[in-house]
């Protein structure tokens, strides 16, 4: 009879013996960047401020994040710095990711090559080898989502582990979680593409847009647009012999738009904001479960 | 269920449209609740019998069935970590 309701996302957190997961005094204490350099880098209005960089990440940084390089005054800054050889040990080849949250404020995120800790509007990345420039810039990369999570609730918004494709002037979301089939749909589309990984969503009272981020899958972002395109559509993804699309009930249609929200966890009081946001957009987006197969022929079921 | 039996701070809630959507703070576990198990969560802390007595009232089911399947529930929520003992 109370057969109370699904569970639709969730993580395990596992710790291997060989794991360095360091405590808030590892990160609080004073270290120098890698560099003298800094960049910014700003989506959607989003902006973080890397500091500590070498002449050879800033021309990295150049050539990858070109579209989103800002002088707008950044909402939050990171140190970047030299750390261990390695943090979390590899599991089967997978690259892991654990968060904690410390008493008294501020959270730490470590993988496999790097450990990062924020509080506040700063925080300090610690990377493992920062002569690997593709490394490194992949920790980069996993910091911006990590923070970026954040600064799009605060902002009234959220990131959708998403593609985000353009048709007729309006953006339209398939997401679902990695191997639901982001990458397939963007494939198959023949579309501009916002990302086939993640999307910034922005509300502003009502009403809400799709940008586009430099996070992708397989399929870079074709559009670079700075300015966002209204939200037409959101789409559940289920791989299917049949096409299919079905229009959710406003509960689960929150719990699904939430459980694809990457970095959910740290505080409470967010979540709780990003369920309000989570619950206007479901009242002004039409969210459906769509079923596909390797075709284009879904796009017919969408209006 | 004894009445020391709470709701997790950690966790963020929001009932719509009589259905809560769980988000579990720390796990980033998202849940959501059916018509009665959002009763429940409502209502967990009033204690068993109240919880049991409001869903008698307002739903079809006998008083003991109603508390074999709340005991059930709410145990679910404790292994969850969405409840905790007082």
């Amino acid at each position: 009879m109370v057969s109370g309701g699904a569970i639709l996302s969730g993580m395990t957190i596992s710790t291997e013996a060989n794991d360095f997961f360091p405590d808030k005094t590892y990160f609080e204490r004073t270290v120098s960047g890698l560099g003298g350099e800094s960049a910014t880098i700003g989506l959607a209005g989003l902006t973080i401020r890397f500091t500590g960089l070498t002449a050879d990440l800033i021309t990295r940084i150049d050539s990858v994040y070109a579209p989103f390089l800002t002088l707008e005054q950044p909402q939050h800054s990171a140190l970047v710095c030299e750390g261990s050889g390695q943090y979390l040990t590899l599991d089967s080849g997978m690259i892991r990711l654990r968060e904690r949250m410390f008493d008294g404020g501020g959270m730490s995120l470590v993988s496999n090559d790097f450990a990062a800790y924020r509080n506040g509007g700063s925080g300090k990345l610690f990377v493992s080898n920062p002569a690997d420039l593709v490394q490194t810039t992949r920790a980069l990369e996993n910091y911006m989502r990590w923070v970026m999570a954040e600064l799009a609730v605060d902002q009234g918004g959220f990131i959708l582990h998403s593609a985000g494709l353009v048709r007729d002037g309006n953006a339209y979301l398939f997401f679902g979680p990695s191997g639901a089939g982001k990458s397939t749909v963007a494939g198959l589309s023949n579309l501009p593409v916002l990302s086939d990984d993640l999307v910034v969503v922005k509300g502003d009272g009502s009403t809400f847009s799709a940008h586009t981020t430099p996070f992708h899958g397989v399929y870079p972002q074709l559009y670079k647009h700075k300015t966002g395109y209204p939200v037409g559509g959101a789409f559940y993804l289920h791989k299917s012999d049949r096409v299919n699309a079905a229009l959710v009930p406003m509960p689960e249609a929150i719990g699904l738009i939430v459980s694809m929200c990457p970095f959910l966890t740290g505080s409470p009081r967010r979540l709780h904001k990003l369920l309000a946001i989570a619950e206007r957009f479901c009242e002004s987006v039409p969210v459906s479960r769509l079923y596909f197969r390797k075709d284009a022929s879904f796009w017919e079921r969408i209006q | 269920m004894d009445a020391a039996c709470r709701r997790n701070p950690d966790i963020a809630w929001r009932t719509v449209e009589g259905h809560c959507i769980l988000i579990h703070n720390t796990l980033g576990e998202v849940m959501v609740l059916n018509e009665i198990g959002t009763y429940v969560w409502e209502h967990v802390e009033e204690g068993m019998d109240a919880v049991v007595d409001g869903i008698v009232e307002n739903y079809e089911v006998e008083p003991e069935t109603a508390r074999i399947d709340v005991q059930q529930f709410i145990d679910d929520l404790m292994k969850s970590d969405l409840l905790q003992r007082g």
